[in-house]
């Protein structure tokens, strides 16, 4: 019979969160690009660090455990908000598409970031660990367990989706 | 070497990379002005936030909003109004008498007109869950207890890991005869994972049933059915889309 999973104390999340707290914050400040919403999101990472405590100190890495769980919270908060809410086109590329903008200064990192929350979780998920992460496609494939193919698809896809995107916003922008 | 990922270097910027990738990250930093000045910038971003939100006052934080998650959650459903939620209690104790056999540890026991119904809330869809509807990351779920006479009632929630959380965060409450709602909400995590939910009634000593449930949890596993150590309580699984 196994003991019951030992929650972490409140030194052990202080911690935790004075080791890794920027950088969990850092990116879900990225994928949601909201800072209210980002500092929620770091804090509910941190409620799953303290009730999950056993997992995160058995993970080899720590920063990738809080990652994932970022990811999930992330996504989640997406998930609500395009409920709630479909952004129109014109009003999420306002801050992309300035006067003077060309194609090549919009990044497809940029964009996918930007309408993170049109794609469904997995895809998600590649796009976070290729454009946040800078992982390669092996990397990915090992990250999540899926086969190298089915990664080099959806990043195929990501590719595809920006490439549209990037049309649509610049020609509501009307830039050239 | 290439450029490590911004991933590898953050980890490298706080110790969370194993020793040969360390040493040779940290080869390629010696020579490269970009990584380091990216490592500054992750050290600055880490003194400027401690200095913002100090580590005790971010503990202090996610430690109210661990409780503070199942009083928001009451609320929302709260604004549904107690008509709604007796007619789906009634819907849902119905339900839930029908399948019992289905779905209870204890077969055959009579139950003296106890029951368990648990209303979702999804996206503000709020309805008695079927013994076929399933659950996801962000639902909330209320308990709804029916028994036909006063008495004290605990519940936990148990994940497929073995992990046992109480219902009611005293442990057990007093409840009338009828039907009454547990105080608060469970908010189900994501990612979601399978959950048995574990209600008793008539508690003399939660203490010694609570240690009861703990020792009939086998390893990694919630028990089909039966062996939950609990004679008396109902359970009910919810499962994940």
């Amino acid at each position: 019979m196994s003991d019951p999973p030992v929650r972490l104390t409140k030194e052990e999340v202080a911690e935790a969160y004075g080791r890794y707290g920027h950088l969990v914050l850092r990116r879900c400040s990225r994928i949601l690009r909201r800072d209210d919403a980002a500092e929620d999101a770091l804090q509910e990472v941190f409620v799953r660090l303290w009730r999950y405590g056993d997992a995160f100190r058995a993970a080899e890495s720590k920063v990738a455990w809080l990652y994932r769980v970022a990811d999930r919270c992330c996504f989640d908060v997406l998930a609500r908000d395009r409920t709630r809410r479909e952004v129109p086109f014109d009003e999420t590329g306002a801050e992309l598409v300035s006067e003077g903008s060309d194609r090549r200064a919009i990044e497809d990192r940029e964009i996918v970031l930007m309408f993170l929350s049109r794609f469904d979780d997995r895809v998600k998920e590649v796009a976070v660990l290729h454009y946040l992460d800078g992982l390669t496609q092996e990397e990915i494939a090992a990250a999540t367990g899926w086969s190298r193919q089915t990664v080099v698809k959806k990043l195929a896809f990501l590719a595809d989706r920006a490439e549209k995107l990037r049309a649509a916003l610049l020609s509501t922008s009307g830039a050239p | 070497m290439s450029h490590p990922s911004n991933f590898i270097l953050e980890r490298f910027s706080v110790n969370d990379l194993a020793g040969p990738s360390a040493l040779e990250v940290e080869q390629h930093i010696r020579a490269c002005d970009g990584c380091t000045q990216f490592l500054a910038q992750l050290e600055a971003a880490r003194k400027a936030r401690l200095a913002a939100v100090p580590a005790a006052q971010f503990v202090e934080q996610v430690s109210a909003r661990r409780a503070r998650v199942v009083r928001l959650v009451d609320h929302r459903i709260a604004r549904l109004g107690a008509a709604a939620m007796t007619v789906l209690a009634a819907a849902a104790a119905i339900l839930l008498f029908v399948r019992r056999p289905d779905h209870g540890p204890l077969g055959g026991v009579t139950l003296k007109g106890s029951g368990v119904a648990v209303h979702r809330n999804r996206g503000g869809d709020v309805h008695a869950l079927a013994s076929d509807e399933t659950i996801r990351g962000g639902d909330a779920l209320r308990i709804v207890i029916t028994q036909s006479r006063p008495t004290r009632v605990a519940a936990w929630v148990v994940d497929v890991q073995g992990r046992i959380d109480r219902v009611v965060e005293e442990g057990s409450i007093a409840l009338p005869s009828g039907e009454s709602a547990l105080p608060g909400s469970l908010v189900v995590d994501s990612p979601c994972i399978d959950l048995e939910l574990v209600v008793l009634f008539g508690v003399e000593s939660f203490q010694d049933a609570e240690r009861r449930l703990k020792e009939a949890i086998p390893d990694g596993a919630i028990p089909e059915g039966t062996g939950w150590g609990l004679p008396g309580a109902l359970t009910r699984r919810l499962r994940c889309e």
